[in-house]
């Protein structure tokens, strides 16, 4: 947010940002050690999911991660809840649930096991908002975007400060990720600042975020996900937006995304990285005329 | 506190207890531009016969207690001609004295030979002067010439990079600089971020940098004091100055109000980049509005001999926005009223009153949706200065100071769908005050001491919250364990410390001397930026329960020679500075709109040292210096870099800097500057990390600062032509060609790590986007030429 003001505020002074300029350069690396990573993010009430596992590789690698095979995967409840997840033989790393229920307040813990090293994360399930509506609609050309259809989403942050989202979306059955509007995607309190708009609908940029600056065609299939999240799965989303959108006169330090996977022995030096997070989902799906 | 006064006491006692044998008299009085009147700071009165002398101080006031008798009394300044007159010194004695400048005048003969040999013979060290004409010499960026950029092209002083605000001096933070202007501080010095400063450098008198042996007179930052001074303005006859070029304009003008006893300047420029906007056919630039503009004013009305009046103000703004939907806009306010008294002869005083405001607004509207944000700094203050020229050998500084602080750290109000909401930050209150005594002493011919001492003492106020933090793992957030409610007026924090300033010359004979400085200094208020460049929208906080305050000590050390009949200075100067509760953050802190801000905060230790080599010619058709600093700045912070060293981030090794200027004729004068530096430091990761479908950069040893971006070199060049002029016509022009990084360098502000974007068109399949590969990438700010025109004028 701060970054995109200042930006607008910069191309305004074109003379300067015109001479200004990215390249693209080849560095050297220090070679790292390779971690568990875990990618969890897990929904209520949503049928089969997957978590996954990997082992970080080089930063530059152009593959994907390896998969990290043969962990031992379970997700337990302060309430007694306790699911055991199989991994996929068909694709190493992927460790499935049928589905989790849950109620607001209940924290979840992942345990994995893996390689001598036993991991552990938790995750509260909070009460969260649901979509009030989603529909097409017409806007007439305005600064930088052509006339044509977009898509009014309507939410609404609960009373009380402290909740967080994380809207996402799929067109025509594929996930959209704009990592330089990442941050319009994770909301505190339907905002980007805690307390600042507390209950009040989702402020207009983050409500937009699920538009492009083109307008939407005739029979695209838009589905959004408004994902009710805990703080930590915020605070590591935030981090992480921090750390993908890092460029320019106002970047921010480049600093490790902190996660909440910790290895239960505290003296050991093996660590993972990554975050694990429960999330209760409202989604619908609009068809553009 | 009774430790001050019995202090104060001895130093009394020690300085008055010499020259009683004697009749003494007092020759007092002002030393003074012939052709305009102003003030000329740190001109010399000197009694060859006695070989003693002393400075006028930054009001242009000197005085000398002599014994009774004629003598000849010899005034310099650099760059002006030489006076020489001789009184009987029966009684005391108040006159002033006029200059001339060297080269303007006809049929006089120039007194050769006297020394300005300040370097060698003042026992300040770790300063750096410039002046206004040495500055309007420096190649220009986009044709405007900048009072900080040509700050750092002095030894001890770097920047992070091109555009970004502020100046680091001897490894400290840009928020550890004091700027005053006319006495006022400075809390934003850039306009349109870092690319130039508020400075109108048409009414600007003089600049003076101090980066150590800190006289106690000033405090309240870590690092550095930069004392700029206005013009008074011609008190002789009307005069208009001013510039057109690329980017802005400036006028200025000056005149008596009274002849000679009151004159004012009035100064202001803005840029025009906007004014181009409407002639767009793009429906959103046509309603853009960038813009920034300043205003200086001063003047001055002197009663007497003994009182003189002074008011300056400075107001500068820089503004964005487009149509009503967006507005962004800041601006700094400084008002100083000033009063100089005279006691008697000997006894001169200041009294200096101000308010400094520094303040912001962020604004995005439509009909039911909005955003609006402001934030601001005031401060309001009262600061009495003495100086008791006891006699030519003891000169005692003494006073007081205090500052009232009220903080605005953000108000919002946000509207969603209609419905609207407003947030503020409580505002927060502090009161520091400072008490100094300072002595200037000569020992001998050769040795002179400045020693003194400053008690300053901090109080966060009520009304606001307290907020109690838990213990946690350093590096993350902290718990808030409890937020009270303090009432107004009360305590929330308070702080006191004791800095002794002590500074020593020992002349070695008339070329050469030695000298060494030490300082401690306190800081209260603190620059929350955790971004490469400080931005406009960041908050300045007060020391509190959780905010230690900022102390440093240093020591340096130096070697100062003057060659070839004072053509030359040079300097060797070495420095160890540390420094203790410096502001870290965590990983992912929040500075902005954050209540519980405080809990993202950490504190460590700092340490800089260095050295630095400074060869300067000051006279002939050639002028300009050669600055090289070599220079290390470290931090220790629990909870970043696995609570080991490492590199700041403006960590700069290498440092050279050549400025030439050249006069070829009367009509050309050509300059250049070039700078090398080494590369700042950075981050740099050695994994990645998948996380629904995004990659993101790790580094499994957990490092900061464990790389280093490339060097940074770049040569500027400027040419000025002034046309001969008309006798008859009182208009005077000159066209300034530039070109800024000449050989097009693409000098690294820093080098960042991403995921490429799949940016498709708008058909169909390609609007998914989906982050491929990870690559590196280098960021500068200016990587191209950049040539500039500017015609001044003045009549």
């Amino acid at each position: 947010m701060k970054n995109t003001i200042l930006k607008t505020v910069l191309l305004l002074f074109s003379g300067i940002w015109l001479v200004s300029c990215e390249d693209v350069i080849d560095v050297n690396l220090d070679q790292g050690k390779s971690e568990l990573a875990v990618d969890a993010v897990v929904m209520f009430d949503d049928g089969p999911q997957t978590i996954r596992l990997t082992q970080t590789g080089p930063y530059f690698d152009k593959n994907k991660a390896n998969g990290a095979s043969g962990a031992s995967v379970r997700i337990t409840s302060n309430l007694g809840q306790s699911v055991v997840l199989v991994e996929n033989p068909a694709k190493p790393g992927n460790y499935q649930l049928d589905s989790l229920k849950g109620i607001p307040g209940e924290i979840f813990t992942l345990q994995i096991d893996f390689k001598g090293e036993t991991f552990e994360a938790t995750s509260t399930r909070v009460r969260g908002t649901a979509i009030d509506t989603l529909h097409p609609e017409f806007r007439k050309a305005e600064f930088r975007n052509k006339e044509g259809f977009f898509a009014n989403l309507v939410v609404k942050d609960s009373v009380g400060t402290g909740d967080f989202y994380w809207i996402r979306t799929k067109l025509n059955g594929m996930a959209n990720r704009l990592t330089n509007r990442l941050n319009q995607t994770i909301s505190a309190d339907g905002a980007f600042d805690l307390g600042t708009s507390d209950g009040l609908d989702f402020i207009y940029p983050i409500r937009n975020s699920i538009n492009l600056n083109d307008p939407y065609l005739t029979d695209d299939i838009l589905e959004v996900e408004v994902l009710s999240i805990d703080y930590e799965n915020f605070r590591f989303l935030r981090e992480m937006d921090r750390q993908l959108n890092n460029v320019g006169l106002f970047a921010n330090p480049i600093a490790n995304v902190k996660g909440n996977i910790k290895n239960i022995n505290p003296n050991s030096t093996t660590k993972a990285q990554g975050c694990f997070g429960v999330a209760r989902v409202s989604r619908q799906t609009i068809v553009f005329p | 506190m009774p430790r001050i006064y019995f202090l104060t006491a001895v130093l009394f006692f020690f300085v008055t207890h010499q020259g009683f044998s004697q009749t003494k008299h007092t020759i007092s009085g002002y030393i003074k531009d012939a052709a305009n009147g102003e003030m000329l700071i740190g001109a010399a009165i000197n009694v060859p016969a006695l070989k003693t002398g002393k400075v006028a101080n930054e009001y242009g006031f000197f005085s000398l207690s002599l014994p009774e008798g004629e003598y000849e009394f010899r005034i310099t300044y650099l760059g002006y001609i030489t006076q020489s007159k001789t009184y009987n010194l029966t009684t005391n004695l108040k006159v002033s004295f006029e200059l001339e400048e060297e080269g303007k005048q006809v049929g006089e003969v120039t007194i050769m030979g006297v020394k300005e040999d300040a370097n060698v013979k003042s026992v300040e060290m770790s300063v750096a002067k410039l002046d206004i004409k040495t500055i309007n010499k420096i190649p220009p960026l986009f044709g405007e010439v900048d009072v900080i950029r040509s700050i750092q092209l002095l030894p001890g002083v770097t920047t992070v990079g091109e555009g970004a605000s502020g100046f680091n001096v001897r490894g400290g933070a840009i928020d550890q600089n004091l700027i005053l202007l006319d006495e006022a501080p400075v809390y934003n010095s850039s306009h349109l971020f870092g690319f130039f400063s508020v400075f109108n450098p048409d009414a600007v008198k003089d600049v003076k940098l101090i980066k150590g042996g800190i006289p106690s007179q000033y405090g309240g930052r870590l690092s550095s004091i930069l004392d700029i001074r206005m013009k008074e303005g011609n008190n002789k006859k009307y005069e208009f100055n001013g510039g057109i070029g690329l980017l802005s304009s400036r006028f200025a003008v000056e005149g008596p109000l009274d002849s000679n006893r009151s004159s004012f300047i009035l100064a202001g420029r803005r840029t025009y980049f906007d004014l181009f906007f409407p002639l767009s056919s793009d429906a959103g630039l046509k309603s853009a509005v960038a813009y920034f503009y300043d205003l200086t004013a001063k003047a001055n009305y002197r009663f007497n001999e003994n009182n003189t009046l002074f008011l300056s103000g400075y107001f500068g703004r820089d503004k964005f926005g487009f149509g009503s939907a967006f507005g962004f806009e800041w601006g700094n306010a400084t008002t100083t009223v000033r009063w100089n008294h005279v006691f008697g002869e000997r006894l001169f005083s200041n009294l200096t009153a101000f308010y400094s405001n520094y303040d912001y607004t962020l604004n995005i509207s439509s009909d039911d949706d909005g955003f609006n944000w402001q934030s601001n700094i005031q401060n309001y203050s009262i600061k009495p200065e003495f100086t008791y020229f006891i006699n030519p050998s003891n000169t005692l500084t003494f006073g007081g100071q205090v500052i009232s602080y009220n903080f605005l750290p953000g108000k919002t109000s946000i509207k969603s769908n209609g419905d609207e909401i407003v947030n503020a930050l409580d505002r927060k209150y502090a009161l520091e005050s400072g008490l100094f005594v300072s002595n200037e002493q000569e020992i001998s011919k050769r040795l002179s001491l400045q020693y003194g001492l400053r008690y300053s003492l901090f109080n966060y106020l009520g009304p606001g919250s307290k907020l109690i933090l838990g213990d946690t793992t350093p590096g993350i957030q902290r718990p808030v364990k409890e937020i009270q409610t303090i009432a107004s007026g009360t305590s929330i924090a308070n702080y006191g410390n004791w800095e002794p300033r002590f500074s020593l010359k020992y002349e070695l004979n008339e070329q050469s001397s030695l000298k060494a400085s030490y300082n401690r200094m306190a800081q209260y208020l603190h620059l929350l930026s955790n971004t490469q460049a400080s931005i406009p929208l960041d908050v300045w906080a007060p020391t509190s329960n959780n905010i230690k305050p900022q102390i440093a000590d240093q020591i340096a050390a130096g070697y100062f020679r003057n060659l070839k009949n004072n053509a030359y200075e040079f300097s060797v100067e070495v420095y160890y500075k540390e420094m203790q509760n410096q502001i870290d953050y965590v990983d992912g802190a929040i500075l902005l709109l954050n209540k519980e801000l405080e809990a993202d905060l950490l504190s460590g230790k700092g340490r800089a040292y260095g050295l630095e080599l400074f060869l300067k010619k000051k006279k002939g058709r050639l002028t300009g210096w050669i600055s090289y600093t070599l220079a290390r700045t470290e931090r220790l912070v629990d909870g970043i870099n696995q609570a080991e060293w490492y590199p700041s981030r403006f960590d700069k090794l290498h440092n050279l800097y050549v400025v030439g200027m050249y006069q070829i004729n009367d009509q050309w004068n050509v300059s250049g500057n070039f700078i090398f530096s080494s590369g700042t430091p950075g981050t740099f990761p050695t994994n990645q990390v998948e996380y629904q479908g995004f990659v993101y950069p790790h580094n499994s040893d957990n490092k900061r600062n464990n790389y280093r971006i490339p060097s940074y070199s770049r040569l500027d060049l400027s040419a000025t032509y002034e046309p001969v002029a008309n006798k008859n016509r009182k208009w005077k022009g000159s066209w300034t060609f530039g070109v800024y990084n000449v050989y097009s360098r693409k000098n690294p502000f820093g080098i960042y790590f991403q995921q490429a974007q799949l940016v498709g068109e708008p058909a169909k399949a390609d609007r998914v986007f989906q982050p491929t590969t990870t690559e590196a990438v280098r960021f500068s700010v200016l990587g191209i030429p950049v040539p500039s025109v500017t015609y001044n004028f003045t009549f």
